[in-house]
């Protein structure tokens, strides 16, 4: 019954204006993106490998991917969730049958099916067109498993919201929660808090105990030994000062790339802010009353 | 003995310290017209929610389709088709809509969506428009047409007829009535406007203020509720009043039987009963 209702709702969530315009905009900042890197002379210099529009390219394709949370994340989470309380078909399949538990499942697969299918879609982009300016696999797979990592933590941000969302029933709370989280917005905040004294003498960075801070290390343990292509350009254009510190780290092999402590950060992010948010989501909402 | 669908005991229900249901015992037979009465607030659609597992109760059991645990109660809540308030998507229109319930219901035959919106009468072209432009009374519709969406065994209406008009009420009567005939489907419907339950269902139930005062079927009330008049012209009620008085029978009151508002209404416009 899950699995029906997870395909029903996604061939509704798909065919969704608003859904199918933000993801279209995603896509039109890729071909904006592509064409510029055609179109400009090449800024970086290539490799024997690469050339250096494909470089132009790549460096510029994080733009559309980091427009994802937004352009595409909260028009998922309302696609999912707010159709969901305002036309009540939440009541439809728990009066027919389905446990208050999986439905919670339902909704969080579907939120991570539209997300992927989002992905796909720019990842062939960038692939295809990755390829046609002169990228190679190597350099392609690099950039897009860095770019498919960013997902957990879109999915760790929608995970936490639910439990808002489940807990007040309130989809504007839900959305308010996603956004601030997106927007790294208590994550600033805890920046300026480690800046406290003692947290500073004592090396504890509250920063980090959000998800994005967890996200943060796995990501420098999986990926830390590739340059980025930041300090591609800047090392192209000028070796000078801490321009070149990620290379250095690299060349000294002093970088902390440790793959069992990205499985570990990785798995604190997985179990703690998405897998432990939903345990929750399903504990708070088992006897929330349901109005029609 | 007839077959029970639904069997509640003592269902006892509270919000805070305002206790909705206190302690209700109702029992809804195989192939039942049920008519749930009682005033607004009286707890009817409370009851329902607790039905079909949207609300909670603290206290008593609930059984459906002789399920003896929450896991077969939930099971056998697919046997259900239920309208208890509008429910669907406003930016699809009616046929949309119900595709997707359909779907959701996991019923493969695509012509049941022509079916029902035939058997509510939305198979028209005002039901291509987005549902959110829906008049109410076309909302009630297409809620009960997606209710009966693959003809489920045991189908709940809560006030189905608010915001109809009177073509509409007598229609959806009518449906009721033809539905329960040719499927043999069990129909729970609740209403406060006591006069449209009457001419439907065949067992009532009363509720006030959270309790369940009376199941009674078609038949009690007739026997129970029996009051024999005497038709006098105008000129000879005072006669017959003293007549009655003078030979000691006491006259509870006189009143002048008039054609009701329904019947006037059909009668001038045509349709209605058929």
């Amino acid at each position: 019954m899950m699995r029906r209702i997870v395909l029903t709702d996604l061939r509704r969530a798909l065919k969704k204006k608003s859904f199918i315009i933000c993801t279209s905009i995603v896509i039109v900042l890729m071909v904006i993106i592509t064409i510029v890197a055609v179109v400009k002379p090449a800024s970086l210099v290539g490799s024997d490998e690469t050339s250096g529009k494909a470089l132009a390219f790549l460096n510029n394709i994080s733009i559309a991917f980091s427009m994802i949370p937004f352009l595409v994340g909260i028009p998922v989470f309302q696609t999912v969730f707010s159709d969901d309380f305002k036309s009540r078909t939440m009541q439809m399949a728990i009066g027919r049958g389905m446990s208050r538990r999986r439905l919670i499942l339902a909704r969080f697969y579907e939120v991570i099916a539209l997300l992927a299918e989002v992905y796909v879609i720019l990842t062939v982009i960038t692939v295809v067109t990755g390829l046609v300016l002169g990228a190679t696999f190597g350099g392609l797979g690099v950039v897009i498993g860095k770019l498919w990592f960013d997902m957990i933590l879109i999915i760790s941000e929608i995970s936490i919201a639910m439990l808002i969302l489940y807990m007040s029933q309130n989809t504007t709370g839900g959305l308010v929660m996603y956004i601030l989280l997106v927007a790294d917005a208590f994550r600033l905040i805890l920046v300026m808090a480690d800046m406290i004294p003692f947290l500073k003498n004592n090396g504890i960075k509250l920063s980090n105990i959000l998800p994005g801070g967890v996200h943060g290390i796995a990501k420098d343990y999986l990926f830390g030994h590739v340059p980025t292509l930041s300090d591609v350009t800047e090392i192209g254009e000028d070796l000078a000062e801490g321009s070149a510190e990620a290379m250095k780290r690299i060349l000294d092999g002093t970088v902390d790339v440790n793959y069992l402590k990205a499985f570990l950060y990785t798995s604190i992010l997985v179990g703690v802010f998405i897998i432990l948010p939903l345990v929750l989501s399903q504990a708070v909402f088992r006897k929330k009353e349901l109005e029609f | 003995m007839s077959e029970v669908v639904l069997e509640l005991k003592d269902v006892k229900k509270k919000y805070g310290s305002h206790k909705v249901l206190k302690g209700v015992n109702m029992t809804v037979n195989k192939g039942d017209i049920y008519g749930l009465v009682g005033k607004n607030g009286a707890g009817k659609t409370t009851l329902f929610k607790v039905v079909l597992g949207l609300s909670h109760f603290e206290e008593g059991s609930i059984s459906i389709f002789g399920g003896t645990n929450r896991r077969e109660n939930t099971r056998n809540r697919r046997k259900i088709g239920f309208f208890v308030g509008a429910n669907f998507y406003g930016y699809l229109n009616a046929r949309e809509n119900l595709d997707y319930f359909r779907r959701l219901k996991g019923i493969k035959d695509k012509s049941e969506v022509d079916r029902v919106l035939e058997l509510v009468g939305l198979n028209t072209n005002a039901a291509k428009k987005q549902a959110k432009m829906f008049s109410l009374g076309m909302k009630q519709r297409l809620g009960i047409a997606n209710a009966m969406l693959g003809n489920p065994e045991l189908l709940i209406f809560d006030e189905p007829t608010n915001g109809l008009d009177p073509q509409g009420i007598m229609d959806v009567r009518h449906m009721i009535q033809r539905v329960n005939q040719e499927y043999g489907t069990t129909i729970i419907v609740s209403s406060h406007i006591l006069g449209e339950l009457e001419h439907t269902a065949h067992r009532f139930g009363i509720v006030h203020e959270g309790i369940l005062m009376k199941e009674m079927s078609q038949e009690d009330m007739r026997t129970q509720g029996q009051i024999t008049s005497i038709n006098v012209s105008d000129d000879d009620v005072e006669k017959a009043v003293k007549l009655l008085t003078d030979n000691g029978i006491r006259v509870k009151g006189t009143e002048k039987a008039t054609t009701s508002l329904e019947d006037f209404y059909f009668g001038l416009i045509g349709g209605g009963e058929q």
